[in-house]
């Protein structure tokens, strides 16, 4: 069993395409160079081997001293592209480390390719590569690749270093899903006045937190202090909506058509309750098992998601019946 | 420079290379040259926006195949394969150049110049390639770097992206220190190849090896030479050949009278002179010593002779040759000796391919009284032959010997004649010969000319005195050069004289005047330039082209040599290399006289360049200032940018985006160790660089200490 694992491997090298070419030819002038001792053969060898040799050498000073960072984006959803950011410092003093590539490992598969096409020396660049997830849950991130075929593109070499991370994935959210209105059950008293997303503006703003939406930042304000600050909206309803997920996988059910509805249920469940934490009702998730956070209306929904970005199945006797919404006062 | 133009520029750098050194041999005629530098210089200018037609790339995919077909049948008519393919090769260039686009298009530009540059080596193995070579050494690296990172950019933004464009023309990554440095690469590259090509076992086979040198024509050592020859050729400054006399005098004289015999004639006719064709005897040989007429003495002299190929495969010997060391040639590692003739009228020739200059050594004995020859019997009345209607020649003859029965005398007066009595004149125009016989308007009525009138002119006499006698053609001086040590004999210290056979010895006899025999030793700075240039040609064929295991094993016995000699044992060394080369005289032990002058110009263009450095980053600095600083403003500067390279080491570098200030403030907050030392160097920094605070040297020297500090300070781990 491995107990320890290195930060970061032994550099290793193999020939790209082109490389394979010219080492074929390589070996082609040598063949002629014996053939036919015509010296200038020979000399034309020794060029092409110092090419060889030359490349390997500046290839390891490209990869020499970098750092490398990885930025995870705040939100990621199932089946849409996001971008994850790669930052790459070159701590050399004198040399810039040009045609730099970075793959990632998500979940044991790699990544698309982050490119750095020259990182001056002491400067830090960050570029980003695209990733779309299949499913929500969480997904592992372990080693970095760091390449490069730097000068000549004959030979790729590279190195991976270890940067265990994890990334929550939240469901993918329906574009169109109408939400049932929430009817204020009897005895609900008037709507309480408190802070919240709902459709009229407070006329008081605080500052930006994480999560808040770009469009409610007061940019005014914002050039005037310094900092971000986002508007504040008055909460229309105290309403509070209790999701429900059946997530009890019963014997004698069709597994696979079981687990599908599950998702969609899933995505729906995500994409109602953002819709009613913007209209400022208060939303809560059940399932079977567990109860999420109670997500006060008009705040962003990341609980929710997060919540449901990690809900499982549990296996049962009984058959399902889906979800269903339940209101109750708040 | 922007990047498209500069890897465009790199991309003709290179092809332009390639082109040349298919062009360096003889397959291209002056015209098919002409055609493709004129393409080539027009595929310069053919890509968008000028030249952006739909079907314009389909249109030399067509062409490369109407192409192919043409000199598929031209080989078929007959023409010369290695011709067509050069020239096909040569058209691939062009037309890859003509319509390029992407990073795709500029590696077959790069495999197309690859491939020229090692057709080169079966096309020419003279300077011309070394220089062709070095260009490529410091070119490809640029051209592989340009088109590798075009490639990357191309895979990053996608072929015809906005983006692409904009990388493209950017300037950005082609900047002077990308050149700089890929430049640089030259030297290890050219240290690795050089080491490469020496150490590679040379136990190469020899078939299929390349077309021999390129042969110059020398007139007058051919079948037969006609009178006048020789006057159009003394003033080509080409170097035929160069001797290196064993024990020359030092300094060594400006030039020397060697006589260099090529080859001699024995018939002549109408203002011709031909040789009788008589198969030559193979010259017995001792290893790699050639018996002309006895092996060489001790006391002989040696001349080592580098003679450049010309079209006649003559032996030049020096006056008074007795026998020759011919090297042989190494074919997969085994030596083989040449074949050398000899055939009558002393006429030494070699077989086998020459692939460079050719070095052989020449042992001459100091006893000059003539050579004795035997003389078959159909030639032996060719000596005697005169033409008919040289009645006039014959009583000049008789006349000018006044009687004297004594051949010697007889040839001695003759020679005087037409030599020091002033009666003839040497000249190099041309007289008039038209419908006439040259030797009679020579001795009759121009009374001038250049050596070969005079040669015949003595020849025919002697003849009409009933001595044998022959025409002799050959070299007669050399010039000192200087940075090669050698003699150079050049096409125009071609001469012609005479050799009469007296009491069964050839004595040589030379009629030409003093002025025509002796040349003033050319100078002049295109003369040193074309010195050094030999000098180089000579370097070359002998440690480059001429290579072979025989010099290798010599090699790896001097650098063994040295290596004991480094470790104190240079007895046992100096004894050991002397055992290890026989009788080989070259070798010795390896002299190791450092050149302090050298060292010192090294150090002063190494000196000069950091003073220089350093000149242009404060110039630099000033600039990114806006202004001149004042020193304190200065030092605040330099203080400043040591913060902030200590900073970035500690991975901590300043975004852009943020103050100094906010930055200290920043590394305060978050527990940075150094914070302290930063808040301190910062205030320092901004109020001499901002304010009215000065920055003495030695409060610069404390500061500049403190932040140099903050580097270690943050990899020190914290105490506990």
């Amino acid at each position: 069993m491995r107990i320890f694992r290195r930060r970061r491997s032994k550099r290793k090298f193999r020939l790209t395409r082109e490389g394979r070419a010219f080492l074929l030819v390589t070996l082609g002038v040598g063949l002629a160079a014996v053939n036919t001792a015509n010296n200038l053969l020979y000399l034309v060898l020794g060029l092409l081997l110092s090419l060889l040799l030359v490349s390997g050498v500046l290839s390891d000073l490209a990869l020499w001293r970098l750092q490398i960072k990885r930025r995870l984006p705040t939100r990621m959803f199932a089946g849409k592209r996001s971008l994850i950011e790669v930052a790459l410092l070159n701590e050399k003093r004198w040399l810039s480390s040009i045609s730099v590539e970075i793959i990632d490992e998500l979940d044991g598969v790699e990544s698309q390719p982050a490119r750095f096409v020259r990182v001056a020396p002491g400067q830090t660049k960050v570029t980003n590569y695209g990733f779309e997830a299949k499913r929500r849950g969480t997904v592992e991130l372990g080693t970095m690749r760091v390449l490069t075929r730097y000068p000549f593109g004959l030979i790729e070499k590279g190195y991976t270093i270890f940067v265990p991370d994890e990334l929550i994935v939240y469901p993918g959210l329906l574009e169109h899903i109408a939400t049932p209105s929430i009817r204020p059950m009897h005895g609900d008293a008037a709507p309480m006045h408190r802070t919240g997303r709902g459709s009229e503006f407070a006329g008081s703003v605080r500052f930006y937190r994480e999560g808040d939406e770009a469009r409610d930042i007061h940019w005014k304000r914002t050039a005037s202090r310094g900092e971000l600050v986002v508007r504040e909206h008055e909460q229309d309803s105290s309403a509070l909506v209790t999701l429900t997920v059946d997530n009890v996988l019963r014997s004698g059910v069709d597994e696979a058509a079981w687990r599908e509805r599950f998702e969609s249920t899933i995505s729906e469940v995500a994409t109602v309750a953002s819709a009613y934490l913007a209209q400022g009702v208060s939303v809560q998730v059940q399932t079977s098992d567990h109860v999420s956070p109670l997500v006060t209306g008009g705040t962003p929904p990341d609980p929710i998601w997060r919540f449901l970005a990690l809900l499982d199945s549990v296996r049962a006797e009984a058959p399902s019946r889906g979800r269903k919404y339940k209101r109750r006062a708040a | 420079m922007r990047f498209a133009f500069a890897h465009k520029l790199v991309a003709y750098l290179f092809a332009g290379l390639g082109l040349s050194a298919l062009m360096l041999g003889t397959t291209f005629s002056a015209i098919e040259s002409l055609l493709v530098v004129g393409a080539f210089v027009a595929s310069w200018f053919a890509e968008p926006p000028l030249l952006d037609r739909p079907g314009y790339s389909r249109f030399w995919n067509i062409a490369a195949v109407v192409f192919l077909v043409i000199q598929i049948a031209r080989v078929i008519g007959g023409e010369a394969t290695l011709t067509v393919g050069v020239q096909y090769a040569a058209f691939l260039q062009i037309s890859r150049l003509s319509h390029r686009k992407t990073a795709a298009d500029y590696q077959q530009i790069v495999i197309l110049g690859f491939l020229h540059l090692i057709a080169g080596t079966v096309l020419s193995e003279g300077l011309d390639y070394a220089v062709v070579f070095f260009g490529f050494v410091v070119v490809m690296p640029w051209m592989l770097a340009l088109t590798h990172l075009r490639r990357e950019l191309e895979n990053q933004y996608g072929a015809n992206s906005p983006m692409l464009r904009g990388e493209l023309e950017s300037r950005q990554l082609a900047t002077p220190a990308f050149f700089g440095g890929t430049t640089l690469l030259a030297v290890p590259l050219f240290i690795l190849t050089a080491a490469m090509f020496f150490a590679f076992p040379r136990v190469g086979f020899g078939f299929l090896s390349s077309l021999g040198a390129r042969t110059q024509s020398v007139a007058g050592f051919g079948d037969d030479v006609e009178l006048g020859g020789f006057g159009t050729i003394r003033d080509d400054p080409t170097v035929v050949m160069r001797v290196k006399p064993k024990n020359r005098p030092n300094p060594p004289q400006q030039s020397i009278s060697v006589r260099l015999r090529g080859t001699s004639f024995d018939r002549y006719g109408e203002g011709r002179w031909s040789r009788t064709q008589i198969a030559g005897e193979e010259l017995r040989r001792l290893q790699d010593q050639y018996i002309v007429f006895r092996p060489p003495r001790p006391e002989d002299q040696e001349y080592e002779i580098i003679l450049d190929p010309i079209e006649e495969a003559v032996l030049f010997l020096p006056e008074g040759t007795v026998a020759l060391q011919v090297p042989p040639v190494m074919r997969s590692g085994r030596s083989r000796y040449r074949l050398i003739t000899h055939a009558p009228g002393l006429d030494v020739r070699y077989g086998g391919r020459v692939h460079g200059p050719l070095t052989y050594k020449a042992f001459t004995t100091r006893k000059r009284r003539g050579f004795p020859e035997r003389i078959p019997k159909a030639l032996r009345k060719h000596y005697v032959e005169i033409p008919a209607g040289y009645e006039r020649v014959a009583s000049l003859a008789r006349e000018v010997v006044q009687g004297a029965s004594n051949p010697y005398v007889q040839a001695q007066q003759v020679e005087r004649y037409l030599r020091g009595s002033g009666n003839f004149r040497y000249t190099l125009e041309q007289p008039n010969t038209e419908g006439k016989d040259p030797l009679h308007v020579f001795l009759f009525e121009a009374k001038a000319g250049h050596c070969e009138y005079f040669s015949t002119a003595m020849a025919i006499m002697m003849r009409s005195l009933g001595l044998p006698a022959r025409n002799v053609t050959g070299f007669l001086g050399a010039d000192y050069n200087p940075y090669g040590d050698y003699y150079a004999v050049r096409n125009g210290h071609a001469h012609s004289w005479v050799e009469v056979l007296i009491d069964g010895r050839w004595i040589t006899f030379d009629p030409t005047p003093a002025s025509g025999q002796v040349f003033a030793s050319p100078s002049g700075f295109t003369v040193k330039l074309r010195q050094m240039m030999d000098a180089m040609r000579v370097r070359w064929a002998e440690y480059v082209v001429e290579y072979n295991i025989r010099d290798q094993a010599k090699a790896l016995q001097r650098l063994a040599a040295w290596y004991r000699s480094l470790r104190g044992n240079r007895g046992a060394a100096q004894s050991n290399a002397n055992r290890d080369s026989g009788d080989d005289q070259d070798f010795g032990p390896v002299p190791f006289r450092p050149d302090w002058r050298w060292f010192i110009a090294i150090m002063s263009v190494f000196g000069a360049a950091v003073l220089f450095v350093r000149w242009s980053r404060r110039r630099r600095r000033q600039t990114r200032a806006g202004r001149q600083l004042d020193p304190d403003r200065d030092r605040a500067v330099r203080l400043y940018l040591s913060l902030e390279s200590s900073l970035r080491s500690a991975g901590h570098a300043r975004p852009p985006d943020v103050t100094p200030t906010e930055h200290a403030e920043e590394l305060g907050r978050s527990g940075f160790v150094a914070a302290d030392d930063v808040r301190e160097v910062t205030s320092a920094y901004l109020a001499a660089r901002f304010g009215e605070d000065g920055l003495p040297p030695h409060e610069y020297h404390r500061l500049r200490h403190l932040s140099r500090g903050i580097r270690a300070k943050a990899k020190r781990p914290p105490i506990a």
